[in-house]
């Protein structure tokens, strides 16, 4: 085994990182309304996403594809600027789970990418087109479609089945519910776990493990990818589930139901063309549009803007702790010093934020004793 | 050659706006209809009016089946593609 073959191991098993934390993080957004208007108990829930998400990752392989070969030039990619990517989005990843913002792991990830190869190989190893007409554009277009699409949609509910006897109608959406999750779980795995496939793939061809020609995932891939998701999501993220369930607005069952639609026919959509796009910033905008529609002062605008900050800043921050991470790991050299360095640093840093939050949460609980 | 670009991107934004409004709002309709029906069957059946009854449990199979077609669709094209 020679120091390509140990970076590529250490790549694969961080973008596998990266795919949990991904599932830990967006847990929430297929969950969270379900949650929040008691349609699913917590476990029950956070259960049926992690097997609709694994479930998911089998169904397509576009996005794949415009993560592998989309956003930066093939040839400038090696596996180390792969591994500061993901060191990147994993990193921002982590800080806004730690504040309880539901920010994208997606543009996490294409942040580290844009980034690491910036400080690799300049500005020419983006592919402008690509970022703005497959990432950007449409990235601010879903969140506004979904806040549209899941306004109208509670109108519709509301003037259908809104003179209905309470007690049946909230029944009835709550089942509801089950369905329009589970659609949006499913619509979660397609899209998410694609974009560590990307990853590790494009990992596979700048190794030379696969050809240039094509962008052909290999089954293990897609396996592996879809395992490390539904692992993720079944782990579960509770401080962002309370963030999207009940913080930015108190929702009925009739709002969840409307909401988690139109964030799964959005979702489908997009990833029916290849676009890899955040489904926190769907959902978000969907929770919003469902509440808005209903009463704008319902909305907490407060917390929506603390979670469009998060979403402002993920590209650049990621794209920032990306280019860092490379440019630490080639002051090592172009050899696994550099890789193994960086991930040794970054779990022992981990491990001590993490020993230090429990901790925290430990010491009152002891004093209340 | 921008100008191709641009409007392949156009037309895919507006296939996805048109997907996305039309399939919520399908399945948020479909859904609320056959809901309707469910809970107007239940009255109906609770009064003894048997003919209501039987026309809003037909309400509430047509709105579910609608609902449940719309969810295969978005299956299918997300599959098929």
């Amino acid at each position: 085994m020679d120091a390509a073959d140990i970076v590529l191991v250490i790549v694969v098993a961080t973008a596998l990182a990266f795919d949990f934390t991904n599932g830990f993080h967006d847990t929430a957004n297929a969950v969270a309304t379900s949650v929040g208007t008691r349609a699913l108990s917590p476990k029950l829930a956070v259960g049926l996403a992690a097997i609709l998400n694994f479930v998911g990752a089998f169904i397509s392989l576009k996005v794949a594809a415009t993560i592998g070969k989309g956003i930066v030039e093939s040839g400038v990619v090696n596996p180390t600027v792969i591994f500061a990517a993901l060191v990147g989005a994993i990193s921002w990843n982590l800080i806004t789970w730690y504040f309880g913002l539901p920010s994208s792991s997606s543009h996490a990830l294409i942040g580290g990418i844009v980034g690491a190869a910036l400080a690799a190989a300049g500005s020419g190893a983006i592919i402008g087109a690509g970022l703005v007409d497959k990432v950007l554009i449409p990235g601010m277009v879903a969140p506004i479609l979904a806040f549209v699409a899941a306004g109208l949609a509670i109108v519709v509910a509301y003037l259908v089945a809104g003179r209905q006897r309470p007690g049946p109608a909230i029944r009835g959406f709550r089942l509801g519910q089950l369905a329009s999750s589970s659609l949006f779980a499913l619509a979660h795995g397609t899209n998410d776990a694609q974009k560590t496939m990307g990853i590790i793939t494009l990992a596979l061809i700048a190794h030379g493990s696969l050809p240039t020609t094509g962008f052909d995932v290999p089954t293990w891939v897609i396996v592996s990818s879809a395992t490390a998701i539904a692992l993720g999501t079944y782990s579960g993220g509770w401080r962002i589930i309370r963030t999207m369930g009940t913080r930015i607005i108190k929702m009925d069952p009739a709002q969840g139901f409307s909401a988690q639609s139109a964030g799964a026919a959005v979702l489908f959509s997009a990833t029916a063309l290849g676009y890899p796009l955040s489904t926190t910033h769907v959902i978000s905008g969907a929770v919003m549009g469902a509440g808005a529609a209903k009463s704008v002062s319902a909305v907490r605008w407060g917390i929506a803007g603390n979670i469009a900050v998060a979403w402002v800043l993920t590209i650049p921050a990621a794209g920032a702790i990306g280019a860092a991470t490379y440019g630490l790991c080639r002051v090592f050299g172009t050899g696994a010093a550099g890789p193994i360095l960086v991930s040794v640093c970054a779990i022992g840093l981990t491990l001590a934020v993490l020993g230090r939050r429990s901790a925290r949460l430990r010491r009152p609980a002891e004093a209340q004793a | 050659m921008r100008l191709p670009i641009a409007q392949s991107v156009a037309e895919q934004l507006l296939q996805l706006t048109a997907e996305g409004l039309g399939v919520t709002l399908g399945v948020v309709l479909a859904f609320s209809i056959g809901l309707v029906g469910v809970v107007r069957s239940g009255e109906a059946r609770a009064e003894s009016r048997l003919g209501a009854a039987l026309g809003w449990t037909a309400l509430a199979v047509l709105g579910f089946l609608t609902f449940a077609a719309f969810v295969a669709l978005a299956l299918i094209v997300v599959t098929k593609k």
